[in-house]
């Protein structure tokens, strides 16, 4: 990894997130700087990846060509949304929020937090420049793959070991950022790990800003998960998939706190990152399933379930290109998924199995508990004592994690592999998709959309709730 | 609904802020909040940071992945062969996965990559241990060596 290749990687993360970040400067409730940032990054990821992938898919060559349509491209997005004028004015709450002092001791702390979990990421990765088993077993040799290969057939149809029914969105990015450093280089995987282990606990500290204490005590615990870090840096899909189906969830309920045409934007980049959750791994498509019945069935009847069932529509067309994306890859991948495929009369047999029931259920026991150390006590305790008490409208986003986790389970019962190996080698990961958004939904209140202690102002334009 | 204010604006009240004893004690139990979670923070980081530090100040084992580039480098960008001397599934596993690694976009042609039904295919790498010579691997018998990149790393061809 040299300065220079490390730095056209930076450039080429950079160029999106500006162009996705001078956008959602006009979407007030994604507008704050704490949640924008972040959002920008997933989101300028997530749209670069996928851009990428469908020019190597109509067969156009990886190399300078690309490059400078990709930039040319992100630098008129982001001249675009800046020739079209001033954003609408902050929330009085946003600039309220932003000075009192315990905003800024909490924030202080966050960024020490972030800075020791920096420099330990930073060393892992310039220890361990190729990451872990999956990376260079599956997903970095996909983005060789991606951008060394000749045609679309040998960059897409890999060998069955490569799992070439994987979904497409980090080796694209990385395939992509091979493009900007000129050749392939170990720094491309490493700037997007680096990027999405620190993106999450940022978006994580937005999300939650509206109480400081609780936003602090969240990203310490996150970045004080060991687990966390290690599967950040190994350069797996599992902490993007955490970090795009967080940027969902907080999407949502920053929506929720807002009417009218800004509200449905913020509806629309949420989906498009439930979206690229499916387009970064499998499970991705599981959380986007239990997002929306969970959203949809644990909101109160009356004024919050309407509320959903009109975002329905925009947070559809936010998710619809990835996931067609995802749905039209598989379509044409001869290689079906082995779960599904391995599916049939001893399924049932399997799920009733009472063996297999309790190996499945000590082992989830015993790495829910080894997750950091026993790091869900501390969170619970600490929650409890920040008497955080999220509110009915926002009791769906425990729902997500917790119906994730039990959906894993069931995973485990049917799975075709060895029941041993595949806990062994799975679970921690797993577990590792969801604890952001556990962490997320324990330290959230009743008025986590909204400063803790004074008035909000909301724009109230169209909305037809107004009049009544 | 939300009370609308006389400008037009929607108001959300998130109410009243606590006085008094109310507000020492739950300023209080913020701050022991706050000091759990700094206190259990404080480990991973730390302690990843320090464990990184020693194993950058020890300097890299040798990397396996430079021989590896080296030989793929010589090869045509065609489907590619692999031949080891090692008996050890897991150390085959994870030779095989790595060579494909450095050989790509050159699908690796081998049974273990679910693809060994394809025709053999003319060039192959060779990840040998130490001191072993390839005349006495039995899978690259009649093979000529076209690069020998040192440390057990070849390029082999099969015979036309």
């Amino acid at each position: 990894m040299t300065i220079w290749t490390t730095l056209a990687c930076t450039a080429g993360l950079v160029l999106p997130a500006l162009a996705a970040s001078v956008w959602l400067r006009r979407v007030p409730p994604l507008a704050p700087l704490a949640v924008r940032l972040p959002l920008a990054f997933l989101t300028g990821l997530g749209v670069s990846a996928l851009g990428y992938v469908a020019w190597r898919a109509c067969g156009l060559p990886h190399g300078p060509a690309f490059v400078a349509s990709d930039a040319v491209l992100f630098s008129a997005v982001a001249v675009a949304g800046l020739l079209r004028g001033a954003p609408p004015k902050p929330l009085e709450a946003e600039t309220r929020g932003g000075r009192s002092t315990i905003s800024r001791i909490s924030g202080a702390i966050s960024v020490a937090v972030m800075a020791v979990a920096a420099a330990g990421i930073l060393l892992r990765l310039s220890n361990n420049p190729d990451g872990a088993w999956d990376a260079w077993a599956m997903w970095n040799t996909r983005a060789r793959f991606l951008a060394l290969a000749a045609t679309p057939e040998q960059a897409f149809w890999v060998s069955p070991a490569l799992h070439p029914e994987y979904p497409l969105l980090l080796p694209g990015a990385v395939a992509r950022l091979f493009g900007y450093a000129g050749r392939v280089t170990p720094a491309a995987p490493a700037s997007i790990a680096f990027a999405c282990t620190l993106a999450t606990a940022a978006l994580l500290w937005g999300g939650l800003r509206a109480r400081p204490i609780a936003a602090a005590t969240a990203v310490a615990l996150l970045l004080g998960t060991k687990g966390w870090l290690l599967w950040g840096t190994s350069m797996y899909a599992d902490v993007p998939l955490a970090a795009f189906v967080l940027a969902a969830v907080v999407g949502l309920r920053l929506a929720d706190a807002e009417r009218g045409p800004e509200r449905r934007a913020a509806v629309i980049v949420a989906g498009l990152s439930a979206g690229f959750a499916c387009w970064t791994k499998s499970e991705g498509l599981l959380a986007l399933v239990l997002l929306v019945a969970a959203r949809g069935l644990l909101a109160p009847p009356g004024r919050e379930r309407w509320r959903w069932r009109t975002a329905l529509h925009p947070f559809a067309a936010g998710a619809a290109v990835p996931v067609l994306a995802v749905i039209l890859y598989k379509a044409l991948q001869p290689v079906p998924d082995a779960l599904i495929a391995s599916q049939g009369a001893r399924t049932l047999r399997m799920l009733s199995d009472p063996e297999r029931l309790s190996i499945v259920a000590a082992a989830f026991a015993r790495e829910l508990w080894a997750l950091g150390n026993g790091a869900i006590a501390v969170a619970v305790a600490c929650s409890i004592l920040l008497r955080c008490r999220p509110s009915r409208a926002g009791a769906w986003t425990m729902a997500v994690p917790v119906a994730m986790i039990a959906a894993f389970g069931v995973v485990f019962l049917v799975t075709p592999h060895d029941l041993g190996w595949h806990l062994r080698t799975a679970l921690d990961r797993l577990l590792i998709q969801c604890w952001p958004l556990l962490l997320y939904a324990l330290f959230q209140s009743g008025d986590s959309a909204t400063p803790p202690e004074g008035i909000q102002k909301m724009s109230t334009s169209a909305s037809p709730l107004r009049a009544g | 609904l939300a009370p609308v204010s006389a400008s037009g604006d929607t108001v959300v009240h998130g109410g009243p802020a606590p006085t008094g004893k109310a507000a020492t004690a739950r300023r209080l139990t913020a701050a022991a909040a706050l000091a759990l979670a700094a206190a259990f923070a404080a480990r991973a980081p730390a302690s990843l940071l320090a464990a990184e530090w020693r194993t950058h100040r020890a300097g890299a084992p040798p990397d396996p992945l430079a021989g590896l580039h080296a030989v793929a480098a010589r090869a045509p960008v065609e489907p590619i062969g692999f031949v080891t001397d090692s008996a050890d599934p897991d150390q085959i596993a994870y030779r095989l996965y790595l060579v494909q690694y450095a050989a790509a976009p050159r699908p690796l042609v081998h049974p273990a990559m679910g693809n060994g039904d394809l025709p053999r295919p003319r060039f192959a790498i060779a990840w040998l241990s130490a001191g072993t010579s390839i005349a006495a691997v039995p899978a690259a018998r009649g093979m000529r060596v076209v690069e020998d990149a040192g440390a057990g790393f070849l390029l082999v061809e099969a015979p036309r």
